[in-house]
Formats: C-alpha cells, sequence, structure tokens
C-alpha cells in the first residue's frame, strides 16, 4: 500500500471553509471560484481534494473542459478525484426539471464533454469521457461519438455510451457502422443491437446476415432474434447453414426468441408452427420443450 | 450463450430416467411414488446430483460438496485450492477444472450449478446456465442490474428450472421463529423496519499493475467496462466498489432484507420511492462506496418502510440486523445469514390454531436438492432473489444520483427520471452479454 499524504487537520478545515465560502462572497468573481476550486483539485493530498470534488456539481459545464485536461496529467489518485468531479456534475445536470429550480444545464455539459473527445485527448481520458456520456449524452451527441466507433483504443466505451442513448437515432449508428467497422469491432456491434431490444434494427441485421458466415453468422442471429424483429425470411436456410458445430439447442433458442417475437407481433400461427415443433422435438434438451410448451400455453390467451 | 456448441452426448438424465423405470418395473412388486422416480429434468429421490460450482474463490470454495464434479474459475490458483477441497469432500477424486463457465454449461453429465463469482457475473451466468437446462443455486444479490432480475426471472420460468438464491437466512431457525411471530401478527401490524450495519470499509490506494499470470482479467471483468488490473479491486475487495460489489448493503443487506421481506411476506416487486444520504470516502483510497449510508424505503401497496442505516441504531452487539416495529411491540434479528438471533418471545411462540404456518428449510442446500427433485419452488426462489437486490440496487442509485428515486413495477422504470433508467442495464461489454 503506498501512503497518502497526511495533511494538517486544520489545513484541510481551512480549504474547506475557503471553498464553501468562495461560493457566497460577493468578491469572488465567478472565474476566481473556478480557479480554486480547479487549484484545489491539483492538491497532492485527498484529504485537500475531499471537499472539492464533492461539492463539484456547483460549478457545472464551466469544468468540465479543464477537469478532462487535467485527467491527461494527473496520476491515478488524482485522476479518480477529476473522474468523480465530473460525475457529480453530469448527475446534477441529468436529474429530472423541477420548476425553478437552478441546475446546470443537461445539453450544455454533454455538449462539454463532447469537446474531450478529439484526437489530441489521449485514449484514457476518452475513455473516462465516454463512460460519463452513457448517462448524459442525447441524441444530438451521435455526431461526436459515433467515429469512435471505429478505433479500436475507445471503441468498446464508445460503444457501450451509444448503447445507453435511447432513441431509433443510436440504433441508426450501430446499423451504420455494422458494415462500416473494423471485422474486429463487429461482434461488439451485433451484441449491442441485439441488447438495444429495437425491432426496428431487425431489417439492417437481415442485410448483413446475408453476406455473414459461421460464427459472424451465428452472432447475427443471435443479435436479431434478441432485438425482438421478425425472423429472417430463410431462418431455416441460415440455421442449417451454420452445421453441426452449432448445437441444437443453441438453435432452438434462436428460434424461440424468434417466436416470442411473432407473438409480440401478433403473427400467432407462424409462433405457434416454430413452438410446436420444438416441443415435439426430443432429440433436443428438455429446457427448450418446456419453453416450447410455455410459449404454446401462453398462445392459448391470444 | 449463442456461441457455446454443445456436444450430444446421451444424458446422464435420459440414461437414469431409462434405467430407473425398467428397474423399477422389475423389481418392484408395489406401487412406487411418482417422486421416486428420475424423468426427463427430474433426479430420482437416490440420485446424485451431479454439480458444477462455478466461481470458487472464498465463498465459492465453502459450496464445494461431495456431490461436484467440476469447478470452474478465471483464477488458477482457486481452481488448485479447489480440486483440493473437492478431493477432501469426495474422497480423492480429481474433478474436472475450468476457466470458461460455458465449457462448463456444455456438459450433459452436469445437472446443476452453484454460481460465487462476483455480483457482476450472476445474472450473465444464471441465465445461461437455465437455457443449457441446468439448475441453479445463484449467490446473493442475485442481480447486479434491474434487467438482469427481469431475465433471471423469466429464464427460470421459460425453462421451468429450480434457482434457489443463496440468501440462506430464511433457513435458519430463528428467522422461522422470528417469521412465524411477525406474519401470525404477535407485534401487531408492522408498518417499519430499521436495519443497521457498522459502516463500509475506506481503502487505500495502490497502483495499477500487470494481472498476475494466473487470472483472466479480461474474463473476470466480464461485462463490466474494461480498466486496469489492481489488487485492491479483484476478488474479496469487489465489495468496496460500487461498480461491482457495492457496500455491505448488496453483501449483508442481501440477507438482512431477505428476511425483511419473507417476514413481512412482501416478495412481490411493488412500487417503491426511495431516499438516500452517503458519505463518499475521503482517504482517496480506490474504494468508492460510501462510508456512511442512510437508505429509506417507502414502499406502496401495502404501505410501509425499511430503513437501512450504516451505522444506524445497533439492536445488540452484532455488526448488522433488523428491528420490526410493530403497533405492540418490537421485536429484534440481529445477523440475518447464516448466523441468525433473534428473540426468547418469538423462539417460544407458537402460532394459534388456525395461524400462519411457516415453511421449515431443512436447510438452504438441501431445499435446493429437495426441489430439485420436486421441481417445486425452493424457499429463496428468483423471485424474492431479484425482489432483495432490486432493494440494494435501487437505494446505491439513489445515493450515486443523489435524488429520490420512484420506482414503477408494471413499466419496470423510474418515474420521470432518464438518466435512472439508463442504469437499469448494462450495456455489457464484447462477447459478455445477456
Amino acid at each position: 500500500m503506498t501512503s497518502t499524504v497526511k495533511p494538517n487537520p486544520w489545513i484541510v478545515g481551512l480549504m474547506a471553509a475557503v471553498l464553501f465560502l468562495s461560493a457566497f462572497l460577493p468578491s469572488a468573481s465567478a472565474e476566481e471560484d473556478v480557479a480554486a476550486f480547479l487549484a484545489t483539485l491539483d492538491n497532492a493530498s485527498a484529504e485537500l481534494r475531499y471537499p472539492a470534488w464533492t461539492t463539484a456539481e456547483k460549478y457545472g459545464p464551466a469544468v468540465i473542459v479543464p477537469l478532462g485536461e487535467k485527467m491527461e496529467s494527473a496520476d491515478r489518485s488524482k485522476a479518480q478525484d477529476l473522474k468523480r468531479a465530473m460525475e457529480r456534475i453530469v448527475h446534477s445536470a441529468a436529474r429530472p426539471e423541477v420548476k425553478g429550480e437552478d441546475r446546470p444545464p443537461r445539453q450544455e455539459v454533454a455538449d462539454e464533454l463532447c469537446k474531450l473527445l478529439t484526437p489530441e485527448r489521449s485514449p484514457k481520458v476518452k475513455n473516462e469521457v465516454l463512460d460519463l456520456l452513457g448517462f448524459i449524452a442525447t441524441p444530438k451527441n451521435l455526431p461526436s461519438i459515433e467515429p469512435l466507433l471505429a478505433d479500436q483504443a475507445v471503441s468498446e466505451e464508445a460503444c457501450r455510451a451509444i448503447q445507453r442513448i435511447p432513441g431509433r437515432a443510436a440504433t441508426e449508428v450501430f446499423e451504420k457502422y455494422l458494415n462500416a467497422s473494423p471485422d474486429p469491432c463487429k461482434p461488439r456491434i451485433l451484441a449491442a443491437l441485439g441488447q438495444r431490444k429495437d425491432p426496428s434494427a431487425g431489417p439492417a441485421i437481415e442485410k448483413f446476415l446475408g453476406a455473414a458466415k459461421g460464427d459472424m453468422k451465428l452472432l447475427a442471429l443471435g443479435a436479431m432474434s434478441k432485438s425482438g424483429a421478425l425472423p429472417p425470411k430463410q431462418l431455416k436456410v441460415h440455421l442449417d447453414s451454420l452445421g453441426k458445430e452449432v448445437s441444437p439447442e443453441v438453435k432452438a433458442n434462436i428460434r424461440l426468441r424468434f417466436a416470442d417475437n411473432l407473438v409480440a407481433y401478433g403473427e400467432y400461427k407462424r409462433a405457434e408452427r416454430i413452438y410446436t415443433s420444438l416441443a415435439q422435438n426430443k432429440k433436443i434438451g428438455e429446457q427448450i420443450q418446456i419453453a416450447a410448451k410455455n410459449g404454446l400455453e401462453a398462445l392459448k390467451d391470444k | 450463450m449463442d456461441s457455446i456448441r454443445f456436444q450430444k452426448p446421451v444424458t446422464r438424465r435420459s440414461f437414469m430416467s431409462k434405467t430407473a423405470q425398467v428397474g423399477a418395473a422389475l423389481a418392484l412388486p408395489t406401487i412406487i411414488p411418482s417422486h421416486v422416480l428420475a424423468k426427463p429434468g427430474r433426479p430420482g429421490a437416490n440420485d446424485r446430483i451431479r454439480i458444477a460450482n462455478i466461481g470458487v474463490g472464498g465463498m465459492g470454495r465453502g459450496h464445494i460438496s461431495e456431490d461436484t464434479i467440476a469447478v470452474c474459475d478465471v483464477d488458477k490458483n482457486h481452481l488448485a485450492q479447489a480440486v483440493e477441497r473437492a478431493k477432501e469432500k469426495t474422497g480423492g477424486t480429481v474433478v474436472d477444472t475450468y476457466g470458461d463457465y460455458r465449457r462448463v454449461l456444455e456438459r450433459k453429465d452436469v445437472d446443476a450449478v452453484v454460481i460465487a463469482t462476483p455480483d457482476h457475473w450472476h445474472g450473465i451466468i444464471m441465465v445461461h446456465a437455465c437455457q443449457a437446462g441446468k439448475d441453479v443455486y445463484v449467490e446473493k444479490p442475485a442481480c447486479h442490474t434491474l434487467e438482469e432480475g427481469k431475465a433471471m426471472i423469466d429464464a427460470t420460468n421459460r425453462y421451468g428450472r429450480v434457482v434457489q438464491v443463496g440468501s440462506q437466512g430464511r433457513s435458519t431457525p430463528d428467522a422461522h421463529a422470528a417469521c412465524t411471530y411477525v406474519r401470525n401478527g404477535a407485534l401487531g401490524e408492522v408498518k417499519k423496519v430499521t436495519c443497521w450495519h457498522v459502516p463500509n470499509k475506506e481503502g487505500g490506494f495502490e497502483p495499477d499493475c500487470d494481472p498476475p499470470a494466473e487470472l483472466d482479467w479480461d474474463f473476470w471483468l466480464g461485462p463490466m467496462r474494461w480498466i486496469p488490473y489492481n489488487p485492491e479491486r479483484c476478488h474479496f475487495n469487489f465489495r468496496w466498489f460500487l461498480d461491482y460489489g457495492a457496500g455491505y448493503i448488496r453483501d449483508r443487506g442481501a440477507h438482512v432484507f431477505s428476511v425483511v421481506l419473507w417476514c413481512m411476506n412482501q416478495d412481490r416487486d411493488t412500487p417503491v420511492t426511495v431516499t438516500a444520504k452517503g458519505t463518499p470516502p475521503k482517504s482517496g483510497g480506490i474504494f468508492d462506496v460510501p462510508t456512511e449510508l442512510e437508505i429509506v424505503y417507502k414502499f406502496k401497496d401495502p404501505e410501509w418502510e425499511v430503513v437501512w442505516a450504516q451505522p444506524g441504531d445497533r439492536g445488540g452487539e452484532w455488526d448488522f440486523g433488523m428491528i420490526f416495529h410493530g403497533a405492540n411491540d418490537k421485536l429484534v434479528v440481529r445477523g440475518g445469514d447464516g448466523g441468525c438471533k433473534t428473540e426468547e418471545k418469538a423462539l417460544n411462540y407458537t402460532p394459534p390454531a388456525g395461524g400462519v404456518e411457516v415453511f421449515k428449510s431443512p436447510g438452504h442446500k438441501q431445499n435446493w436438492y429437495d426441489c430439485i427433485r420436486s421441481r417445486e419452488k425452493p424457499l429463496m426462489d428468483i423471485v424474492a432473489g431479484v425482489r432483495v437486490s432490486q432493494m440494494c440496487i435501487i437505494g446505491n442509485l439513489a445515493y450515486i444520483l443523489n435524488r429520490p428515486l420512484e420506482w414503477d413495477p408494471a413499466k419496470q422504470q423510474f418515474v420521470n427520471d432518464e438518466e435512472a433508467n439508463r442504469y437499469i442495464k448494462s450495456p455489457g461489454r464484447g462477447q459478455y452479454h445477456l
């Protein structure tokens, strides 16, 4: 365990008091407040930094970029407090609006975070910023984030951030990069499309499926079934083409999910056919037969 | 699970099913109760239930039993220790070892799995195990995200699995006595339960470094965002990070809340408003759970509340426990995990004729074994386990976001809080997702 700098408790108290009063003293300009806040976060002592990062929300979007810049050269201990300061600003700005409440503007905070995604910033900083953007970014921020899907140093975190953004626009980004990104990035984009549970992604995945082979085809079928989309036109052909290397249970689980999707679309007869064939198939695990019978049972109410 | 490739050997269950039925027909002249016979998915009363233990670090090693046939862990040191433990339990058998749980689930001769990984792996492995037809004992807290919880309930029901969650407090005699006492109205109407626990740990700062050769760090992280290895983050210490174990409220709160919900007969998902306040750690160490924490849960339909407080008002010398505040009296239950101690008045209580009879567990693991054979729901089934986890997750989230949260069970969403709703599910990472 490395030792941490132990400051004089009187100094800690004094620093906390100065930070607290600086927010209320009429003589202190906003710029001076921000400068004092940032200087405190530069301190080698974690205890001296504590009162600054735990009250960071009051400084709002103005300090986002300076905090990110400081993160570039900060040691791990300081960098985590800088991130915690940014987190507090993000959570404060993203909370539901209350009438008459003074709060940092959400979109402005997200926009400031995006300013830290430029090429001169290190992957270390960009990954931390992307983590935060996952909780506050809106579709307006997608143009800043989406190019990073093709940058292998940060594409994983970019994928996670976009996945958290609700709405069709974020799904469209994944659809676009499903073809445009390097091959090693494709599995995570397929997974993201499945996890979003946005059935409108179906046609784009089906198109990709047409050219996919082997594991990529299996991943695409899995993603499409999880997205809630209707089954592809050639579902049986696609499943058969996976060969005997892929177990009947894996194929059956994909068919089960597509049957559920058909039910959601009101296509009960097609769903019934899939459930019935799985329920009667004695060559697959009994758990699949149980699931298919449960599907048939639920159809009785339709 | 899409990438899992199953073999197609004759399964032990189908083999046992056939031999048990043929054998019974030849040898036994009398009618045999149906629960004694093996059926597909139902081992007979005398069948050995073959278990694979997934996650065999500290807690997981304790789950290894004479029924263990395989162990799995991302740390080779854990595996080596687990093999020794299994030898002791099985009289010298060398069990199979795996680094990837998916290979374990491919084995047709594994009937059931015990999952004792760090929390962020519970949901994914459990759902995949159900898809592979295994019954499951999953350590508490059952899930790491609210979406995972729903998926775990769905998978259990869909595939007809028997799932027990490891909040074993419900299987202790004292929790049974407390439950009987409270449910029969001995305290009068109970509208409030207060829970106490000692504060969370505050760590030091250790620099990041390369993971040791025996550890697959990427697999350990699994669905979580990738970050560099740090010895203070891994294994037991995952408890002190909001991203992973998230403090005592999940570690021990999952025991305490389990007993609270059982006594209050409130395992189902109901609307709840949650407020939280806590003290972030001051030391500058890498742990980020709050040292002190107070969370208030106000339930509707019916209206009652739970207060979780660290440190809170202790109801005795124990580090944690709960107090049921009734209209006429109160009852203290200390602990709530495998160690649970309540008051004499509850231990000596006999329900009135026609009163509420509470199921008495033969032991948590035995209850699971019994239910695997009978296909009934265990005492701490997945619905109860998810409900408990939900309390832990929403409580911590109210602290993280620093605002009250209102949960709508019908919509499975937070009311009017778009950011909170982004926490409902994890985006997963790479190949690691539901």
